[in-house]
């Protein structure tokens, strides 16, 4: 853990009120202040005489990295991560999606156009495949190839030095080696045995980077699955080891459901659970909808906008859907945090100028809101409020009774 | 790597809960982890529904090639699932013309299974405070039933507790509230013993990072020695699963795949996160899922 400032302050003399309280020699008005950039590391610990040893020891440890950021790209960065849970904080960089391509296979052009070709989207958010794990002789042409297509490459002639080991003590012993080589750019290769065996290993190497910052192992790990997993086993694996520990994980072969599935997981596990997924807060059209067609209402969470925009895409006729701007809550904890009033939805209603755009005058609120009813009714006069469904999927047939 | 500690905050066992042969929980080591001469091994359930009807996915109807429950039921015992759930899919409209032939159905078919039960409810509060005792009072052996809940635990527990079963507890993904449930259904007669928690949760995309996060939340609070969070968790990810566009639909582009394949994906990719985060159980719908977690989960013993 990085120490705080206040942590910091606790042992300078001005927490003490002791002998060069606030003497200015570090170039800071008061200790406290000098405690706050020594947190931010934007002071040298050096130009304070009174500091205990104490606090320079832990504040060396505090400063060394846990885990290495490695550039794969220009724009591909994978490491970097700080916590062992992702509820602790976030995770800091998505597991690298790479596919394995031989650079002498005869279909070399073709698998890589098929895959520079892919991509989805989920949740606001669009998928490709990230990089490439290239073997074979002919890496320099393929190399290429594949930049050109803006892929990253990793490879054996990638920048960045690739140690491969089937332990942890084999991968400490290389890397310890590496660093005294003066290499600073390391990639840790796990050597995929079984899918037991690599989350003991790569949980272990995590644990000695982010909790000890054992400099050898904190750097980015990367597994490769063998090729005679099959592709469910594959993704069993797989999933496990994007939510235990691998930067890096290298597919045999490139299929559309697995990477759709992993890329899904992914987005899950790296989302910020302190910063829920939101959606642009305005009015959404379904079906190219006429002046008619009838209007929904919920919030800019993503998770609900999604469930109820599935439903309103799979209908036979238009609808519109008017979204809040709610901080990205649920309805219920945007209605009780004060991000769903009366007063919020009136006024986006009236910014949105739906009353000029259609004929229809009812908006169909979320069931959970039914409470809501009547100080809806009366914050927006011109429109009839009615009280939907509490579950997504029971408005296409609420609407078709309605 | 000798002079360095890379033991993590494991204080305390998950509480053991027995049902026949099966160890649930009991271990003070994380998921697939060998810690403190223990090790985790996740258990997987298969899980049928007791009316084969139009609710269930076509996609599975097909892998499974089933017209009834009791084939289903014949078939789940031979595709290496630690436990079979059944699922009594009852509505309000039918669940008192239904009852006699469950309890029919638990004395003759059910008594038959060698394979630990899970009897579960239809999450439907009107119909589980009258199925959830007839399936406690005629189970044919000890059984895990499922689920109480805030509103039913009352009513539920003492009826389960009496017969000596396995209760599931499901709160609403919150930490304190699994914890609550726990304390007040221990309060109305079951053991500490005798106790899954469910934490509920959404499937994959559906929101499954919030179940997720509490999973590996109440394992922290377990391996600090919480005893009332130290019971095992299972988790119903199959169903879960099934709720997904992308499991039931083959509408999707060609970009995200095959729709088979990505169906089973579907629910292994949730399943196997919810593993990862420490559930003892996963409970699964489809059988291929049962086969492709099982071999490469226990790959280290072949």
């Amino acid at each position: 853990m990085n120490l705080t400032g206040m942590q910091i302050f606790k042992y300078l003399p001005g927490a003490k009120k002791a002998e060069g309280t606030n003497c200015k020699k570090c170039g800071c008005p008061t200790c406290m202040a000098y405690a706050l950039k020594l947190a931010k590391k934007q002071a040298d610990i050096e130009k304070c005489p009174h500091i205990p040893a104490e606090l320079k020891e832990k504040f060396a440890e505090s400063s060394k990295v846990q885990q290495h950021e490695i550039k794969l790209s220009q724009t591909l960065i994978t490491g970097g991560e700080n916590v062992m849970y992702r509820h602790d904080k976030t995770f800091v960089h998505p597991t690298v999606a790479a596919i394995e391509l031989d650079s002498d296979d005869k279909d070399f052009d073709k698998k890589l156009d098929k895959i520079a070709a892919y991509e989805i989207e989920r949740i606001g958010e669009k998928f490709k495949i990230d990089a490439i794990y290239l073997t074979g002789q002919n890496i320099e042409t393929a190399t290429k190839k594949i930049e050109a297509k803006n892929i990253a490459v990793i490879s054996q002639n990638s920048p960045f030095k690739i140690i491969k080991g089937s332990d942890i003590n084999e991968l400490e012993t290389l890397s310890k080696e590496a660093i005294f080589l003066g290499e600073k750019d390391i990639i840790l290769e796990y050597d995929f045995k079984n899918l037991p065996k690599a989350v003991e290993q790569l949980t272990l190497i995590r644990r000695a980077a982010i909790l000890r910052r054992h400099e050898p192992l904190t750097y980015p790990v990367m597994v490769r699955f063998p090729k005679d997993l099959d592709s469910l086993e594959i993704v069993a694996a797989a999933s496990v080891l994007i939510c235990r520990y691998a930067n890096i994980i290298v597919l045999p072969e490139f299929d559309e459901a697995t990477v759709s599935t992993l890329f899904t997981l992914r987005q899950n596990i790296y989302t910020n659970p302190q910063k829920p997924l939101q959606v642009e807060a305005k009015v959404y059209e379904f079906n190219e909808p006429d002046k008619n067609a009838p209007i929904l209402l919920t919030t800019n969470f993503a998770l609900t906008y999604f469930a109820v925009a599935g439903e309103l895409e799979a209908l036979p006729f238009g609808s519109y859907l008017v979204v809040t701007p709610s901080d990205g809550m649920s309805v219920l904890t945007a209605w009780s945090a004060d991000k769903f009033t009366a007063e919020l939805v009136a006024r986006s209603v009236k910014n949105y100028g739906l009353l000029e755009k259609v004929n229809t005058r009812k908006i169909i609120i979320p069931g959970l809101l039914a409470h809501m009813q009547e100080e809806l009714q009366e914050a927006m006069p011109e429109w009839q409020i009615v009280t939907g469904t509490i579950e997504a999927c029971q408005i296409p047939e609420f609407l078709k009774q309605s | 790597m000798k002079n360095i500690d890379l033991s993590f905050g494991i204080k305390e066992k998950i509480r053991e809960v027995k049902l026949e042969n099966l160890s649930i929980g009991g271990n003070s080591a994380r998921s697939f982890m060998k810690e403190n001469n223990n090790s985790a091994k996740p258990l997987l359930a298969i899980e049928i529904p007791y009316i084969l009807d139009n609710t269930y996915p076509e996609i599975l109807k097909k892998e499974w090639g089933c017209d009834s429950c009791e084939q289903m039921l014949e078939k789940a015992q031979n595709i290496g699932a630690d436990i079979i759930s059944i699922k009594f899919n009852l509505s309000e409209d039918n669940v008192d013309d239904k009852l006699e032939g469950v309890k029919e159905f638990l004395k003759t078919v059910l008594s038959k299974v060698k394979t630990p039960l899970i009897l579960r409810g239809a999450n439907n509060d009107p119909v589980d405070f009258k199925l959830l005792p007839l399936l406690a009072e005629n189970a044919p052996k000890q059984c895990i039933i499922s689920f109480a809940q805030e509103t039913t635990y009352e009513q539920i527990v003492p009826v389960v507790a009496k017969h000596g079963h396995i209760i599931v507890l499901r709160s609403p993904i919150d930490i304190n509230l699994a914890k609550e449930l726990n304390i007040l259904s221990i309060d109305k007669g079951i053991e500490p013993e005798k106790i899954l928690i469910d934490p509920d949760m959404g499937g994959l995309g559906y929101g499954l990072d919030y179940g997720y996060s509490i999973i590996e939340k109440v394992k922290q609070a377990a391996f600090d020695g919480d005893t009332m969070l130290n019971m095992p968790v299972i988790a119903f990810i199959g169903e879960e699963s099934y709720r997904a566009k992308e499991a039931k639909s083959d509408t999707f582009s060609s970009q995200w795949g095959d729709y088979e394949k990505r169906a089973a994906m579907w629910e292994i990719a949730g399943a196997s996160a919810m593993v990862s985060a420490g559930a003892d159980v996963v409970v699964l719908w489809n059988p291929k899922s049962i086969k492709a977690m099982k071999s490469v989960f226990e790959s280290e013993v072949k």
